[in-house]
């Protein structure tokens, strides 16, 4: 007995802690035992994800972003390995040259913020249901590591991306406010650094095809920027309509 | 139905009084999920109004979730309840009269 007790006390912390309150009480006040209270929370957390779903939010997130930005995200990390690699072997040879470090700290940077911005962007479009983007995320990846064969490079060479990634859709699922000038300057900086990678990497012309891939993942951190720009606004005509009102009442 | 039951409940309304009188009129079980996701559909759409009220021994401690119908409330129920007595009038199992006193 002491065991479904334990058991409806780690089912009911799904629900959030003023639910879990009310719900509990209910049941209690209701004489329901342990497992009808047990089967009621879990038809309310049913429930509810079906409601979630009813949104065109998760599932953009989960099938618009998700998929095709792993696939994105796998080909920057493994771009990324590769040029630590040739770093270490040209310094192996003492042939190190200050171009390729500032090159290979560029397209860091870049994964990260590619990274970081896809996984905010994920986050704060699906908070209630992000374990069904991070496994959008994981599929792709499970089925790349599966398959991949190159003797020199190391199976987690594709996932160099998880952590700024974990990071983005962690503080995109807390609803974290982005300010209007931040939101812009994470856009015009990972722009910026695709921009800058393409020039290094290409010498200014070079593939059209990898411009095209670079500039197309920075997407996610423009949505972000006219989000923030969005927010503002709302907020500035929000604090217009109070003045207005409170104009209104002294007059 | 959940408005009518919360209305004619007043200031007793809550989640487990509200199921109660939903089972009592209806004679069937009503799950606890099915009550609390149709609340807040109706607190979003500004129908209801619900807040957090006191705990007691018979709750096991645990706090109410109190349900107040606001007048937007009040009037898509008195709506939907005209609409419902209008196309009833023909039914036959309508008692006569119904639909004409609306």
């Amino acid at each position: 007995m002491r065991a479904v007790w334990f058991l409806l006390e780690r089912v009911s912390c799904i629900l959030e802690p003023a639910e879990r309150e009310a719900v509990l009480g209910d049941l209690k006040e209701a004489g329901e035992g342990p497992w009808q209270t047990i089967a009621e929370i879990v038809g309310l957390v049913l429930r509810r994800q079906a409601d979630h779903w009813k949104d065109w939010r998760p599932w953009v997130a989960a099938f618009g972003v998700s998929v095709p930005t792993s696939f994105m995200l796998m080909g920057g990390s493994v771009m990324l390995f590769s040029g630590f690699v040739t770093l270490a072997q040209a310094s192996a040879a003492r042939q190190l040259f200050a171009a390729e470090v500032e090159i290979l700290s560029v397209q860091t940077l870049l994964l990260a913020g590619w990274s970081w911005t896809c996984g905010y962007l994920v986050g704060s479009v699906s908070r209630r249901t992000v374990w069904l983007s991070i496994m959008a995320y994981c599929a792709p990846c499970l089925f790349c590591l599966s398959r991949f064969h190159i003797e020199t490079f190391s199976r987690l060479s594709l996932l160099l991306f998880v952590l700024p990634l974990a990071v983005g859709l962690w503080q995109g699922r807390r609803g974290q406010r982005m300010g209007r000038r931040f939101g812009v300057a994470v856009a015009a900086i990972v722009t910026a650094l695709a921009i800058i990678t393409q020039v290094g990497v290409t010498g200014g012309v070079g593939n059209a095809s990898r411009w095209i891939c670079s500039l197309v993942q920075t997407w996610p951190s423009w949505c972000l920027a006219v989000a923030s720009l969005d927010a503002a606004r709302e907020d500035e005509r929000a604090e217009r309509s109070t003045f207005e009102m409170e104009q209104h009442e002294l007059s | 139905m959940l408005l009518t039951a919360a209305a004619a409940l007043g200031d007793t309304a809550y989640g487990a009084t509200v199921r109660q009188e939903i089972e009592k009129a209806t004679r069937k079980n009503c799950a606890i999920g099915a009550i609390y996701t149709t609340i807040d559909r109706l607190e979003a759409k500004g129908l209801v109004r619900t807040w957090m009220g006191e705990a007691t021994s018979q709750r096991g401690g645990r706090a109410k979730r109190m349900v107040e119908v606001t007048p937007a409330g009040v009037k898509a129920a008195k709506e939907f309840y005209s609409a419902v007595m209008r196309v009833s009038r023909t039914a036959s199992w309508a008692p006569s009269g119904v639909g004409r006193l609306i």
